[in-house]
Order: structure tokens, then C-alpha cells, then sequence
């Protein structure tokens, strides 16, 4: 039986990825399974984060290219998510963070050496999830989340009244949907380990300045398996595919993408049932239209707690 | 609960209207050897005729010269583009991009009293 829940979960995910295999987004920063699925009612989730993305090659297709442009690229974000369990059902959520460093490095023939540098608020970022399935014994749970996110990020800093480069900006300038769907199987008879599946998918609006990012979906499937007493094991692979950025309503071709992601992650809790993570994010396959810089790593470590508010009824011993 | 999300949401699309970008200053760029003064003071009466991009089009990776063609005095330039990247400052910069594509320059020009704002577009190929 539980077999057949985790075919027709995959199932589903696989149909889901077609839906919208042109498109997907690497912004999806958040590590970590701790936001997937709802909260019981009352409970307060804060989930704190820092994440270092670096990059230093280009790609055409899925190969490395000699091109020689930007000679590295990183950025550092502290991400903070709180969610609320209104109902059992319910459960809301807003996410910010702050881009500490974003940095750009050129090697460009006849300027030469340069660096672009910004620093700001993200856009910020809520949903309403609603857990629309959960089977006798919480073998199977489905969850479907809407929300959307705000132009609260800066998107045309400028120094010396010349605009930076839009990769730097730590903001969009633009609104977007953002549609979520979250499956959890424990496949096992013990019920100790389950197996998550997360798809979410942003469309993005256009900005004042007429720039349009590409509609984006990622997709994860992971797991979380207890090494020893309070220590675990997050296994965890991802997928994000991304469509084309348009800017007033024409498509750039080199930026769309395709890519694949191996994203290992250790878990412990250090008291007070606080939650530490730490998180690798390695690319084990990267597909890029046209040229483009790719990623190379990215690292995160994370904080949890999740506060109950509300008064919960005593367990019978 | 849900009266009180629907509130939050409300209070930030407010709050994120009434952001102005403009004059944000938390960035820079670090340019090595392109350090030109803004506000060039060319003298004359206040002119700005066009935007002179060379070469254009422009190869993905390399650099065009952008020139400003204003005169008058106590001018500042105030650069943007939707796409690529900008070097420099004042009535000269360098336009760079690592994708293809025909993009837009756009340059203010101010001498205080008059701003004049011209678009070009830019050809970047392989």
C-alpha cells in the first residue's frame, strides 16, 4: 500500500515537472526541508539562515566554455522565515533576508579589472499553505501553498549616478506568484524516515525598468535519515529549470537554464530544541541556453525553533 | 488569523510603493582606472544631442566606448540600462555584456536647470 502512495506521488511529481519544463528559478534560496508541509496549530516555526552561492565559469549547453568575463561572482544572504500554524490545515508564512555582499569581478579587455558591489534588503516573500491530504496514520500528506512576493529589495542602485548591473541588485523591482506543491510518503513500515517532494514554481511580473524574469520551477525530493540520537543525515537532490528573462516583452535567449543539484545536509540539535544545520550545494548537471556563468558551489547553515504559542492538551501517561 | 495576514499584506504592498530607488547608495563599483569626474564642465550653452556608442554592434565580453555629446556647464550624467554592464563615470563610460542581444542605453543630462534624457540602443553579437 505504501508502495502505491509513493508511485502515485512520484507520479504526480514527474507530471508536475512537465507542466513546467521550460521554466525554473535558482532563487529559491532557502536550504533545508524545515519550511516544506504545515504546522500544527499554534506552532510558531522561525527558521533563520546564511547562504554563500559562488560561481567563477561559463557553460554553453551543458559544457564548460573558455569565454573569459566575469572572473568570479558570489553573494552572501541572511534569510529569515516565519511560519504559523493557524489551523492544523493552515499555515502562514513570510520570508525576507538581507544580501550582505553581492559581487561581481570582471577581467574585461581594454577596462580591465573590475568589481561591482551591492549590498540590501530582498523582496520579500508570503504564503498561505494548506494541507489538503494527510492519510490515517501520516503515512501520506499533500500540502498546496500560494503566495507571493514584493518588491521590497532595491533594484537600481546606482554609484556615481551609473546604474549597477542588474545581477548585483538585491531586489526585482517586480511582484510574483508563487505556486507550491509539497508531497511527504514515510514509505517504511517503521514510519522513522520519509521521503519529501517539493515543486514550486514563480511567475514573475515586469519590472518598471520593463525587465521580466523567466518563469521558474524547482523541484526537490529529499529525506531525512537519523545518523545518531539528536544527529541527521539531509539527503537531498534538486532540480530547477528556468525560461527565458524577457525585457519589454522580448525574449533573451541566454537565460534560460537547466540544472541539477546535489544538496547533502547535517543536522543537529544543540539544545533547547534548536535545530543546526549545515548544507553543501553542489551542481551535478547544468544546462545553459547560449552562454552563461554558471554555479560551482554554495553553502548554507541554518537555525530552527519552532515555539509553541498555544496551549496543547496534555499527554495521558 | 487570517483577518490579521490579510492586513500584513496590505500594509506591505503599501509600504513597498511608497520605496523610492533612486537615490540608494548601498553599492559601488570599484573601478580600477576609470575614475572620471561627474559634472564635467564643458562650457557654453546647455546641449545634449545624442549618445555616440563605438563600436556598435558591440562583441559579447568586449567593451564600447559611450560618449555623452553634451555641452554646457556644471553637467552630471546619469547612466542606466535594463541589461549588461556600465564602467566608469561622468560623460564617458565603457557598455559591456556577456549576452547577445539589442539592449538600450539611456543617459540624463543635468546642468541643474535643464535634463535632457536620450535612449540608444546597443547591438551586442557573438
Amino acid at each position: 500500500m505504501r508502495l502505491r502512495y509513493l508511485l502515485f506521488i512520484l507520479f504526480l511529481f514527474s507530471e508536475n515537472s512537465n507542466l513546467f519544463s521550460q521554466c525554473c528559478t535558482s532563487g529559491c534560496c532557502t536550504p533545508g526541508t524545515a519550511n516544506f508541509g504545515v504546522l500544527e496549530k499554534g506552532d510558531l516555526l522561525f527558521f533563520s539562515f546564511f547562504k554563500r552561492n559562488y560561481s567563477d565559469s561559463y557553460y554553453s549547453g551543458d559544457r564548460p566554455n573558455s569565454f573569459s568575463y566575469l572572473t568570479n561572482d558570489y553573494a552572501d544572504y541572511a534569510g529569515s522565515n516565519f511560519s504559523y500554524g493557524i489551523t492544523n490545515k493552515f499555515t502562514v508564512q513570510a520570508s525576507i533576508g538581507y544580501f550582505t555582499a553581492k559581487v561581481e569581478n570582471f577581467d574585461v579587455p581594454v577596462i580591465g579589472q573590475q568589481q561591482f558591489f551591492a549590498k540590501g534588503l530582498s523582496d520579500l516573500e508570503t504564503f498561505l499553505k494548506y494541507n489538503i491530504f494527510n492519510s490515517k496514520k501520516d503515512v501520506l500528506s499533500f500540502t498546496l501553498s500560494g503566495g507571493a512576493k514584493f518588491p521590497t529589495g532595491a533594484y537600481k542602485l546606482q554609484q556615481n549616478n551609473v546604474q549597477l548591473t542588474r545581477d548585483v541588485q538585491p531586489g526585482t523591482g517586480s511582484y510574483s506568484g508563487i505556486f507550491i506543491f509539497y508531497a511527504m510518503v514515510k514509505p517504511f513500515k517503521n514510519k522513522k524516515n520519509s521521503i519529501m517532494i517539493n515543486s514550486r514554481t514563480d511567475f514573475n511580473g515586469t519590472n518598471p525598468a520593463g525587465y521580466q524574469y523567466g518563469v521558474s520551477n524547482t523541484n526537490t525530493i529529499s529525506s531525512v535519515i537519523k545518523l545518531y540520537k539528536e544527529i541527521s543525515l539531509i539527503v537531498m537532490l534538486r532540480n530547477e529549470n528556468r525560461d527565458c528573462d524577457k525585457i519589454n516583452n522580448s525574449r533573451m535567449f541566454s537565460s534560460s537554464s537547466t540544472r541539477l543539484f546535489a544538496s547533502p545536509g547535517i543536522s543537529a540539535n544543540v539544545g533547547h530544541e534548536i535545530v543546526f544545520s549545515f548544507y553543501g550545494d553542489f551542481p551535478v548537471y547544468q544546462y545553459y541556453a547560449g552562454t552563461q556563468l554558471a554555479s560551482k558551489y554554495a553553502f548554507s547553515f541554518s537555525l530552527s525553533k519552532v515555539f509553541e504559542l498555544h496551549k496543547k492538551p496534555e499527554e495521558i501517561k | 488569523m487570517i483577518r490579521l495576514y490579510i492586513f500584513f499584506l496590505v500594509a506591505v504592498i503599501f509600504l513597498s510603493c511608497k520605496k523610492n530607488n533612486d537615490s540608494i547608495s548601498h553599492g559601488y563599483c570599484k573601478n580600477y582606472s576609470l575614475n572620471n569626474p561627474s559634472g564635467a564642465n564643458t562650457g557654453g550653452p546647455f546641449s545634449f544631442t545624442g549618445i555616440d556608442v563605438n563600436p556598435n554592434p558591440v562583441q559579447k565580453g568586449t567593451v564600447a566606448k559611450v560618449v555623452a555629446k553634451a555641452t554646457g556647464s556644471n553637467l552630471s550624467f546619469r547612466w542606466s540600462t535594463p541589461h549588461g554592464d556600465l564602467f566608469g563615470t561622468g560623460s564617458s563610460i565603457y557598455y559591456s555584456d556577456s549576452c547577445i542581444g539589442t539592449f538600450q542605453i539611456t543617459c540624463t543630462v543635468s546642468d541643474g536647470t535643464n535634463s535632457v534624457t536620450i535612449t540608444v540602443p546597443v547591438n551586442v553579437v557573438n
